[in-house]
């Protein structure tokens, strides 16, 4: 198999977290839309939000858009400066350095806050 | 959308910078300041009444808070852009991704309209959805 | 030291691929080009890989040695940190006996990009001149030796799509777009912003890794992308 190296990996991630944060976008939108039924039709959403299961999937969301973003981020460097190109490797892993510290910081604040 | 790709190219970066800025916005408006930071209500232009009656009652303050926000005209037409510019960024990005992974010609352009197709029916249920807002009270 | 090659055959009669292994006895510092040779004349002679110049130079031997596109003349045993040598045909062609795959595709894309010098309206009255500072601008993608490493690295190019112009040729593109006397980029336009043009490019580096002139390919490709976008 042919090896999977830096650039590889980080555009395979950028394609999964996208489809996921897509997913999620789909749930946002419609589940919003229920605010112009009333609270009552609200608040029933805002329930199912503050499960256990949607509240881990929040979380995991965190990380996908963090990814997802700063890899965004980026691709434009390295697309739009030759500086950046150069430094593909380094800046990889400066992607994943930073969305694994901002992802443990904000994944706790978002995990301890209450719904 | 035509084969040239340029534009799309494009397209799929400024719209990526503009939903840094405005989902930046978005999350900490309303995930941060109506949220954990209770003093958001204040910066939002809530009166005393407002305040009184969400603290009254904790069932209504989600709803009320995020009401109050969403009858704005301001913000409409905020989450109108973020909805128009999210779901374009996204489904593109589905688009470009069923462009690489299917191979044959026929499954590929059933793939890309139905992205369009659910794409769109997103954005219509998102803008209608804002723009029609009024806030219903218990 | 002793190592184990594992080298893909196929026969084309018969239509069978396998991997065949050989121990052999090697010095670190050889080449892995050496070790195939070895191979040829002590085990196996039906073996059958392209080499000629053995330097780096004529682009022939490019193989996917342990995962990697490489030329088997530039890499040395010690170099790849592992007593396993796993040698395959580049991917993504057609493979026509054993090592040797039919590169009449990955021809095909670069002639597409016109790589070769259109002169310019008006042509000058004497010879084309070119300052240093002009010269500079494509100055590595001049390097290219056709290996063909960087295109067959490609996922876009392997998995998907193989009418994709491919890396080598938007390295090819970027040599005769950048160069100051060359008056054929309209024509050459047209190739890159098109469905198998530039934007099934995903700026993933494979190609940049494979390069054994060690052109930075992803960074060309950049170039690429603003000057299409800028003049279309």
């Amino acid at each position: 198999m042919y090896k999977i190296k830096e650039g590889m990996l980080s555009w395979l991630l950028h394609k999964i977290t996208g489809v996921a944060i897509v997913a999620y976008l789909i749930i946002h939108i419609w589940s919003m839309a229920k605010m112009s039924k009333g609270p009552e039709a609200f608040n029933a959403v805002i329930e199912t939000y503050k499960t256990t299961l949607f509240r881990a999937g929040e979380v995991l969301l965190l990380g996908a858009i963090l990814f997802h973003g700063l890899n965004g981020f980026r691709l434009i460097l390295a697309e739009f400066t030759a500086w950046a190109s150069k430094r593909h490797k380094l800046l990889i892993y400066l992607t994943y350095v930073l969305a694994v510290v901002l992802f443990i910081i904000g994944g706790w604040f978002m995990w301890r806050a209450e719904g | 959308m035509s084969s040239r790709g340029s534009q799309a190219w494009l397209f799929q970066r400024v719209t990526a910078v503009l939903i840094f800025l405005l989902l930046g916005t978005h999350v900490f408006l309303y995930h941060y300041l109506m949220g954990p930071a209770n003093w958001g209500y204040d910066i939002l232009g809530f009166g005393a009444a407002d305040l009184a009656k969400i603290k009254a009652d904790p069932n209504l303050m989600k709803y009320y808070s995020l009401a109050k926000v969403f009858a704005n005209p301001m913000w409409k037409v905020f989450d109108v852009t973020l909805i128009t510019v999210g779901t374009y960024h996204g489904f593109y990005g589905i688009k470009a991704i069923i462009d690489d992974w299917v191979t044959h010609n026929g499954w590929r352009a059933i793939g890309n309209w139905v992205t369009y197709l659910i794409g769109f029916i997103i954005w219509v249920i998102g803008v209608v959805a804002v723009i029609s807002f009024t806030p219903k009270l218990y | 030291m002793q190592v184990t090659v594992e080298v893909f055959r196929y026969d084309p009669d018969t239509d069978e691929s396998r991997f065949d292994t050989f121990i052999k006895e090697v010095d670190p510092k050889d080449r892995v080009l050496d070790v195939m040779m070895a191979i040829k004349d002590e085990d196996d002679g039906t073996i059958a890989f392209r080499k000629s110049c053995a330097h780096g130079v004529c682009g022939s031997c490019a193989m996917e040695i342990n995962g990697l596109n490489r030329l088997a003349c530039q890499v040395l045993i010690q170099d790849l940190k592992s007593k396993r040598i796993h040698i395959r045909p580049i991917k993504g062609m057609k493979v026509l006996r054993d090592l040797i795959v039919d590169m009449e595709a990955f021809f095909a894309g670069l002639e597409k990009v016109k790589p070769y010098f259109i002169p310019g309206e008006p042509a000058p009255a004497a010879e084309y001149h070119q300052s240093v500072k002009d010269r500079a601008v494509f100055d590595e993608t001049t390097k290219c030796i056709m290996c063909g490493s960087c295109t067959t690295s490609c996922p876009s190019f392997r998995w998907f799509n193989r009418e994709f112009v491919g890396p080598a040729a938007f390295v090819k593109a970027h040599r005769f777009i950048f160069d100051s006397r060359d008056g054929g980029n309209e024509e050459r336009l047209g190739v890159l912003d098109d469905k198998n043009g530039l934007w099934r490019c995903h700026s993933i580096y494979n190609c940049t890794d494979a390069c054994p002139r060690e052109i930075d390919i992803t960074k060309a490709i950049g170039d690429l992308k603003r000057y299409t976008v800028i003049h279309r």
